[in-house]
């Protein structure tokens, strides 16, 4: 009986923290001789005020726990004699944390700015990630557990260069202990139209796209990043190719002139109204 | 109002019209049926017979109010594609479509073209040919493009170029300087 009880309290308990926000996914060794688990969790070390039975399982998922504050776990083996006497070594941290709201949701290529996240469980020194690499957080100050700004970039913010490709990207926060909560599609990077103009050379394309444009891009047309020939101010979506969706935002526009935000047709000259 | 735009090398599309082999005004024919208005229109070319160097329009089919204008291009080398607008009187003439022509297919090209209607009255159009290939050259008169109209009034409308270049094959595009446009008038009669 003894021996099995000290076989018992021998458990090596790791985090996954990758729950939901409120939880904590943790797991464990398997004990030998053991017939289930119970999962102690509290607000103090070593003083556990609820548990839950997970049964014989080596992986568990503790919810309800209340954001922005720090949880100790532990567990401990049972079998037919009883549940071993001592808790495994206790973890200690926060429960996930969640994404809720990057603000803006969305910007356009070559953009600088402050984007406010919105969510819980974010500690102080946590970090921000975004899955495009043109979209740089950086600088990101922890404002309060559920808000953090952070300085964003897409680059780049000059001509001559691939832009960042558009589409929705993934915002993840990490805090200082590894732990991330993610949330998939919440940022967009948006094509920046005031670099439709392709021809912007004096005449009466300037300012206005018309068919000059569209015969601009038609000379590279299939061309490549990578390739000679690419020029990537026509790569107007970011994706490495000169093609089909690039002249899909002339056509789209085809006949509009620049009015500073935008292209329009009521802001044309009026000889070509 | 954007009315069509279409891109024979994305889509993949056979052109409108069919290649004639050789002839000076190419293509076939292009459609477009509606219900019969009791008007009757023609086009009438300002410059009928134009000479080298020009882009001029003129009749290819009239059938009840519909008529169908081919834009062509007349002696001139090293195109690559060409830009402009057509305006027109939007009371008295609408904008139904377009189809390809043969001069930028040559060689079993497939071109570019762009063609919307960002207003009433105005239809803007690029043409050319696609990626880092030559120009071509207008041996005669050839049709680059065409361009279908429904004459909406009884009377005559001006249909007529703006801010129109022929490009050529260089990059950046250049104007093939010495180019005259010439449009002409849709007639409509009841």
């Amino acid at each position: 009986m003894s021996i099995r009880r000290c076989v018992l309290a021998c458990i090596a308990l790791m985090v996954a923290w990758s729950a939901h926000a409120g939880s904590i996914h943790m797991r464990w060794d398997a004990v030998s001789g053991a017939t289930g688990y119970r999962v102690y969790y509290g607000r103090a070390t070593g003083q556990y005020s609820d548990s839950v039975n997970v049964g014989n399982t080596t992986s568990a998922v503790v919810n309800g726990l209340a954001d922005c504050t720090e949880w100790h776990l532990a567990v401990k083996a049972y079998n037919s004699v009883g549940e071993s006497p001592s808790f495994s070594n206790e973890i200690v941290g926060w429960a996930r944390p969640q994404v809720t709201k990057p603000t803006p949701a969305a910007a356009i290529q070559g953009a600088q700015f402050t984007l406010d996240i919105s969510g819980s469980n974010f500690q102080s020194g946590a970090n921000v990630e975004v899955d495009n690499p043109n979209v740089f957080f950086d600088s990101p100050t922890v404002m309060s557990c559920n808000q953090i700004q952070v300085a964003a970039t897409i680059e780049p913010t000059a001509d001559g260069v691939r832009p960042a490709e558009i589409g929705l990207y993934t915002v993840t926060v990490v805090n200082p202990d590894d732990v991330y909560g993610s949330k998939s599609g919440a940022f967009e990077v948006q094509v920046d139209p005031a670099r439709f103009d392709l021809d912007d050379r004096q005449g009466p394309s300037r300012q206005r796209l018309d068919g000059r444009d569209t015969i601009w891009l038609s000379h590279l047309f299939g061309s490549r990043e990578g390739e000679a020939g690419y020029y990537p101010d026509s790569d107007f979506n970011g994706d490495g190719w000169v093609d089909g969706e690039d002249l899909a935002y002339l056509a789209s526009n085809l006949g509009r002139c620049w009015d500073g935000a935008g292209w329009s047709v009521r802001v044309c000259p009026e000889t070509i109204q | 109002m954007i009315k069509r735009t279409r891109w024979a090398v994305l889509l993949g599309l056979v052109s409108l019209v069919a290649a004639c082999g050789g002839g000076g005004d190419g293509g076939g024919d292009t459609v477009v049926t509606g219900p019969s208005s009791g008007i009757s229109a023609s086009f009438v070319a300002e410059r009928p017979a134009p000479g080298a160097g020009t882009v001029s329009m003129v009749q290819y089919t009239a059938v009840g109010d519909v008529v169908t204008v081919n834009l062509r291009v007349t002696d001139t080398n090293g195109i690559y594609g060409a830009a402009f607008d057509v305006v027109y009187d939007p009371s008295r003439v609408r904008y139904e479509d377009w189809a390809s022509g043969v001069l930028l297919e040559q060689g079993g090209h497939s071109p570019n073209y762009t063609v919307q209607v960002p207003q009433a009255g105005r239809v803007v159009v690029g043409a050319s040919r696609n990626g880092a290939v030559s120009g071509v050259n207008a041996v005669g008169s050839r049709v680059m493009i065409r361009l279908v109209f429904r004459a909406t009034a009884v009377g005559s409308s001006q249909i007529s170029f703006q801010a129109a270049s022929l490009i050529d094959d260089q990059f950046p595009p250049e104007d093939i300087t010495g180019t005259s446009w010439f449009g002409g008038s849709l007639n409509a009669i009841r």
